[in-house]
């Protein structure tokens, strides 16, 4: 029995010996993935290079969306952040500014550099030029609409699916459905807040919120485009009745059934969706997306995702490796196919996978050029989202304040949140 | 010089409570006095400026307000609700006791983050709660997670429900350690139920009274997870309480120094509390 023992800890002694001797590196990779298939392929491809090199072995460490910044915070304070990070770009840029993200430019060759547009680059760089992120993920927002429903009530969408704001609102009014009590039976629209419709209807008139100044200060600046575009969106809820103040606080999963159920013959999402609306509908509901064309430009939301590195980790170099192979050209694609988004790299998104009719990838690859990131690149974007700006447009959907005040508001909270913040 | 005996074998005991409680209040006290500035990308020296642009915040005074509410109004409605159930459960008439005892545990053993999700399903527009209003013929059911003057009502709703089973099992073990001797003098001297409740049962539990309103008024006024899922402070910050408005500027701004203020008062406030407590049980 003793000797047993003995043997058992003489070769954990060894296993643990022979580890340490022979150099290999463990790397913590922390992921928000979570839709099965995209989960399935990231570890496929952590499982190939764990296979190919025994010297850096990979490890995944899941966390989800809605608190992967608390845990990413609290890690970073205690001095234990994972070494690499997938992140919305925004907060890779953002942990860079804090110092939390290692600036990449020397592990980024001309051919990767060259292969993702400048305006990716730009959105994980500061002013000096470091980038702290490699974007290798997107989407397009898109309006998602029941065929039969708008069939039933004369709609003929356009074969670009392109529709200007104006045919939405009509769109939205003629699927709006209402009982005999004037209950809505089947509302048009619903573009929760959260989903930023509101923010592409702004860029798509050229209008400003937030404004950078020469010094490199914020400013809330919010011009008269920008009112009209907010109106618009706001009067789908308190004018035209088309659209449920439902877009304050949403369920996903209700919003699905609502859908296939026909409580809502339109909603707006990432293109992702897809394949939720088709499970759900176990490929029953006949659907199409639209795009909204703007008055000045055309802009969807892309939502982009990146990958950083810890700049605390003791293998950065080691960790730029793998973030290299995991964002290359062949591994974007694979990632992207299985979460239903695009990559980011244009070889990648040329190959022919993401121009199917399959699953109207198509449709979405033809909008693939007006999607950009509409968050402006401003430190604590989120916090002055939902602390300062929405709760004013809440107001406005809640019928409880007009636009003018609520925009009045905005702009003297909003400039004394950035005051706080340290960006003016 | 019993004392100077103990004190070998409490040391460890302090040193673990330092390290666990000590060490982080300090922490959070001196990080107060720091704010993080985003174009220079470095937290600075602000002396005590977080103190002074808190009670010039609006939000702030609302979240306080919405926070005395949100304790006071649950901590009363569990006391009276458990008050109830646990004379109830305490009756020898009731069949089938011990069911109901186990019944009554079962909102505890589920964890917060559970209960607010499964309220949250409960209170959606279209939920089943507002499904089933609109079967009953009211026309315009409430917007429970929308309607700024429900939303925090709401959430005291789905925390009442998970704090009742505590103070309902509390209340019960106070209540079966009364003599049955002073009930039945009471009965023979003529009192009303509601004045033996009153004048003879509440004082003769109140330990266990006191004890638990403490408790649930600390846990209850810091409590994060059902405001969080359920209405996230909003609509409009109307539902916004002082645990979920620390975060708020703690994580999503990183303003650790202001979230690190806000605490610092919730702490003062829930101190008052305890001492209240220790003043009542040292009488």
């Amino acid at each position: 029995m003793r000797r047993g023992v003995w043997t058992l800890v003489m070769a954990a002694l060894f296993v643990a010996l022979t580890a340490a001797c022979s150099g290999a590196v463990t790397l913590q990779f922390l992921t928000p993935v979570w839709q099965d298939g995209t989960v399935d392929e990231v570890q496929a491809i952590v499982d190939e290079w764990n296979a190919a090199r025994p010297d850096i072995q990979v490890n995944i460490v899941s966390v989800a969306w809605e608190n992967i910044n608390d845990y990413l915070l609290t890690s970073f304070q205690a001095g234990q952040g994972p070494d690499l990070i997938h992140q919305d770009t925004v907060m890779c840029y953002e942990y860079g500014v804090q110092r939390y993200a290692e600036p990449l430019n020397r592990y980024l060759d001309a051919a990767t550099l060259a292969d993702t547009p400048q305006a990716s680059w730009d959105g994980v760089s500061d002013d000096q030029g470091n980038i702290y992120g490699v974007p290798f993920l997107q989407e397009t927002l898109v309006i998602f609409y029941n065929k039969v429903m708008l069939a039933a009530a004369g709609i003929t969408p356009p074969a670009d699916g392109m529709v200007t704001w104006d045919e939405l609102r009509d769109y939205a009014q003629r699927l709006t459905i209402r009982d005999a009590s004037g209950q809505t039976t089947t509302w048009g629209l619903l573009a929760p807040l959260e989903q930023r419709l509101w923010w592409c209807l702004v860029d798509q008139n050229d209008g400003h919120v937030l404004v950078k100044h020469t010094d490199g200060t914020w400013h809330v600046e919010i011009d008269d485009p920008a009112r009209d575009a907010i109106q618009f969106y706001t009067n789908l809820v308190t004018v035209d009745h088309v659209m449920p103040q439902d877009v304050l606080s949403y369920d996903f999963t209700s919003l699905l059934q609502g859908f296939k159920t026909g409580k809502y013959a339109m909603f707006t999402f990432g293109c992702w969706v897809r394949d939720w609306i088709n499970n759900l509908t176990q490929n029953q509901l006949d659907w199409g997306m639209l795009e909204v064309k703007g008055p000045m430009r055309n802009v969807t939301e892309s939502d982009p995702q990146g990958m950083c590195i810890y700049s605390g980790s003791a293998h950065k170099d080691e960790a730029a490796q793998f973030l290299l192979y995991f964002t290359n050209t062949e591994n974007q694609a694979r990632i992207a196919k299985a979460d239903w988004l695009f990559p980011i790299r244009q070889s990648a998104l040329a190959r022919p996978e993401f121009q199917t009719t399959e699953d109207q990838w198509n449709v979405l690859y033809q909008w693939l050029p007006f999607a950009e990131d509409v968050k402006p690149k401003m430190f604590g974007f989120f916090g002055w989202e939902w602390q300062s700006f929405i709760p004013q447009i809440e107001q406005v959907i809640l019928g409880s304040e007009s636009l003018d005040k609520a925009l009045q508001a905005a702009t003297s909270d909003g400039n004394e949140y950035l005051r706080r913040m340290g960006l003016q | 010089m019993e004392e100077k005996r103990a004190l070998p074998f409490v040391a460890p005991a302090l040193v673990i409570l330092c390290f666990v409680s000590l060490y982080p209040l300090v922490q959070g006290i001196s990080r107060v006095l720091y704010s993080f500035h985003a174009l220079t990308g470095k937290s600075a020296y602000s002396g005590l400026d977080n103190f002074v642009l808190l009670f010039r915040d609006p939000v702030f005074v609302r979240a306080l307000v919405n926070s005395l509410v949100w304790t006071v109004t649950s901590v009363g409605a569990m006391f009276f609700i458990s008050y109830v159930l646990a004379t109830m459960l305490n009756s020898r008439h009731l069949r089938f006791r011990r069911m109901f005892r186990t019944v009554t545990l079962i909102p505890w053993a589920l964890p917060g983050v559970v209960v607010s999700l499964i309220w949250r399903y409960i209170f959606l527009s279209g939920g089943p709660l507002n499904t089933a209003l609109s079967g009953l013929g009211v026309t315009h059911p409430p917007a429970w997670l929308i309607d700024p003057h429900v939303a925090l009502w709401t959430c005291i709703i789905a925390n009442i429900w998970m704090g009742i089973p505590f103070v309902t099992i509390m209340i019960l073990a106070g209540l079966q350690s009364l003599e049955g001797d002073i009930l039945e003098a009471a009965a023979i001297d003529g009192a009303s139920y509601l004045q033996t409740q009153l004048k003879i049962v509440i004082p003769s539990i109140k330990k266990v009274v006191l004890i638990v309103l403490t408790l649930e008024s600390i846990w209850t006024f810091n409590s994060f997870d059902i405001v969080y899922i359920l209405t996230k402070g909003g609509p409009a910050n109307a539902s916004m309480t002082l645990p979920l408005y620390a975060y708020t500027w703690a994580y999503g701004s990183q303003q650790a120094g202001y979230g690190a203020a806000i605490g610092i008062i919730i702490l003062l406030i829930l101190l008052s509390v305890v001492v209240l407590y220790i003043r009542e049980v040292l009488q």
